[in-house]
């Protein structure tokens, strides 16, 4: 009866020190303020595809129906964050287009025959992306600025030959309005965060502007591009 | 003890026997691209003297015109019997060859083989073709009921066969030619001049080209002959083109392209027979058309090979034409004097900016 009782005695002063690490720890995550759950941020990527139409004489005459439709993929490194308010990034576009048109003969009527131009335009940004809006005052507005420097390789080629290629170089700007999506679901926003280490979600529309140098062949212009980004 | 020893003896035994590539295993018999059936194995070897191509084999309109010679291989033809051919449905089974009803038709009787295996039969495509679609001559229909070779006893026998006497082969027939290829267009171009075409019916498997060039003759353009009607005038309107008239194109080419003819006596033939069915336009070099204009017509082919009259007769044109580089001028800016490089290049850097990117976030993410 004796050994019973030990027994007994040992068992419930084990579950009880056992217990109570356990218990301080609960307390003391319940007195602590909310954790921090974002990760840490390191690049934004952008997704974009909008129209392109070089400003350029020729490009007009044979390619005025056709909007290209420039795809991108933007890739920042982001260099300098004010919390909660600013970015300072460094980063790069790699864009294409394609364009498709009809050669005409001598007297100006059009032949069956095609003619196309390709871009492959990569540039190389300084961006700073303003988010303060959207994490001081939920106002889910995030504002761009980009400045760069673009290197655009150009082909041409008519009926499969007649090809001609070359780089169109020059000044890159854009600016950006943002739509912040963690505004909208803050807890899709943290989950997104946990399971891909995606911090921030963002929709926008950037006007962009190429501006190439004088030894260049002309298809700088200005267009607008819309996309998705994401700040990881 | 010896029951069970004696059950895995047999159960291994089993086992070999099924093994692929094991003594016991049965021979499978030659891919041929259709399945047979039946212990007896058969196999299309050659229609007209040309090996059938991999697949599904046809005998079409030509091999029947021509009364071409159909080989077939036999194997595992049992000794001391005779040969019975018959085209139909399930013509192994008794009173499938009784002459009553359609069930099966009977193409050769009493032929004597002199061995088991790889036994050569000679059958007449003609023959095969017209008791398969039940025709006096080639007929213009399709037919996929199996070849039956049957090793009887008595020719003619109405009585089942057992399965071990019996061979079957699918057997397609094809002899109705696919319609003309309709809406025909002929481009011009300096490089590449286009022609473009819309199958006649469904029943198409690929298409030929057909050039008339008018050499270095001065195209007949401006002739004002009317060329012959095509349904590339119709706006494109569903119909067919009118009953082949014989007509040409006055305009190019030297008249050898007739509309429904035939595409023999064409000189300076170009066959593109490398075009799908639902390729329906491709680009002729100007070496293609070989002068100044051409005249050019389509023909369809289907799966037997099959060919459709010639189509629409219409005209390409070689013709100067002017692009995007030659409205850029002689000397177009470079830019910069790194032309060495170019797309390869810049879609070579994508992957290095991405990994670049990757590094940086790892590593923020690290610290």
């Amino acid at each position: 009866m004796m050994r019973a009782r030990l027994a007994l005695l040992a068992a419930v002063t084990l579950a009880l020190f056992s217990s109570a690490p356990a218990a301080a720890q609960i307390n003391e995550e319940l007195d602590s303020p909310p954790r921090d759950f974002s990760s840490t941020e390191g690049i934004a990527l952008e997704l974009r595809i909008g129209p392109f139409q070089p400003d350029n004489e020729a490009f007009d005459r044979f390619f005025a129906d056709d909007d290209g439709l420039l795809l991108g993929l933007e890739l920042d490194v982001i260099a300098f964050r004010l919390k909660d308010i600013l970015y300072l990034s460094g980063g790069g576009i790699v864009s294409w287009a394609k364009y498709k048109g009809t050669a005409v003969e001598e007297d100006g009527t059009e032949a069956t025959e095609e003619t196309s131009l390709e871009i492959f335009p990569l540039s190389l940004l300084a961006v700073a992306r303003l988010d303060v809006l959207p994490r001081k005052l939920g106002i889910p507005i995030i504002l761009t600025g980009k400045l760069g420097y673009t290197w655009m390789n150009w082909s041409t080629e008519t009926g499969g030959s007649d090809k001609a290629s070359g780089w169109s170089l020059g000044l890159q700007y854009a600016g950006q309005i943002g739509l912040d999506l963690d505004t909208f679901d803050l807890a899709a926003a943290r989950v997104m965060d946990e399971e891909w280490g995606i911090n921030h979600s963002f929709l926008f529309l950037e006007v962009h502007g190429f501006e190439p140098t004088g030894e260049s062949l002309d298809l700088g212009g200005m267009s607008w591009v819309a996309g998705l980004g994401f700040v990881m | 003890m010896t029951r069970q020893l004696l059950s895995a003896a047999l159960l291994a035994a089993a086992m070999l026997a099924a093994a692929p590539g094991s003594g016991f295993a049965q021979e499978e018999p030659e891919e041929t691209g259709n399945e047979s059936s039946g212990g007896i194995g058969v196999q299309i070897l050659s229609i007209g003297g040309e090996s059938p191509e991999l697949g599904t084999i046809w005998i079409g309109l030509d091999a029947c015109t021509a009364d071409a010679e159909v080989e077939f291989r036999l194997d595992n033809f049992p000794t001391g019997k005779q040969l019975d051919v018959y085209v139909g449905v399930a013509c192994n089974t008794a009173g499938s060859r009784d002459g009553e009803g359609d069930d099966c038709d009977i193409i050769a009787e009493g032929l004597t083989l002199r061995g088991t295996q790889d036994q050569r039969v000679m059958l007449s495509a003609k023959d095969i073709v017209s008791i398969a679609l039940g025709t006096e001559g080639c007929g213009a229909q399709q037919s996929k009921e199996p070849i039956w070779f049957l090793a009887v006893d008595s020719p003619g026998t109405t009585a089942a066969i057992g399965e071990d006497s019996y061979g079957s082969e699918p057997l397609n027939i094809d002899t109705d030619p696919p319609d003309a290829p309709i809406s025909i267009v002929g481009g011009s171009g300096e490089n590449a001049i286009l022609v473009e075409w819309r199958a006649g019916n469904e029943n198409v498997d690929s298409f030929e080209i057909y050039v008339d060039s008018s050499g270095d003759g001065t195209p007949l353009r401006d002739s004002g002959v009317e060329p012959p009607p095509s349904s590339s005038d119709d706006g494109g309107a569903d119909e067919p083109d009118p009953e082949p008239t014989g007509a040409t194109n006055d305009m190019c080419g030297s008249g050898a392209l007739t509309v429904g003819g035939s595409a023999d006596e064409v000189r300076s033939l170009l066959t593109k027979d490398d075009l799908s069915a639902t390729a329906t336009q491709t680009t002729l070099s100007a070496s293609d058309v070989g002068g100044a204009s051409a005249a050019i017509a389509v023909v369809a082919l289907d799966e037997a090979k099959n060919r459709s009259p010639l189509s629409a007769v219409e005209c390409v044109f070689v013709v100067p034409t002017t692009g995007f580089k030659d409205a850029l001028g002689e000397d177009i800016p470079q830019g910069c004097p790194c032309s060495a490089a170019g797309p390869a290049q810049l879609e070579g850097m994508l992957p290095i900016a991405l990994a670049l990117g990757v590094i940086a976030y790892r590593r923020r993410r690290r610290s």
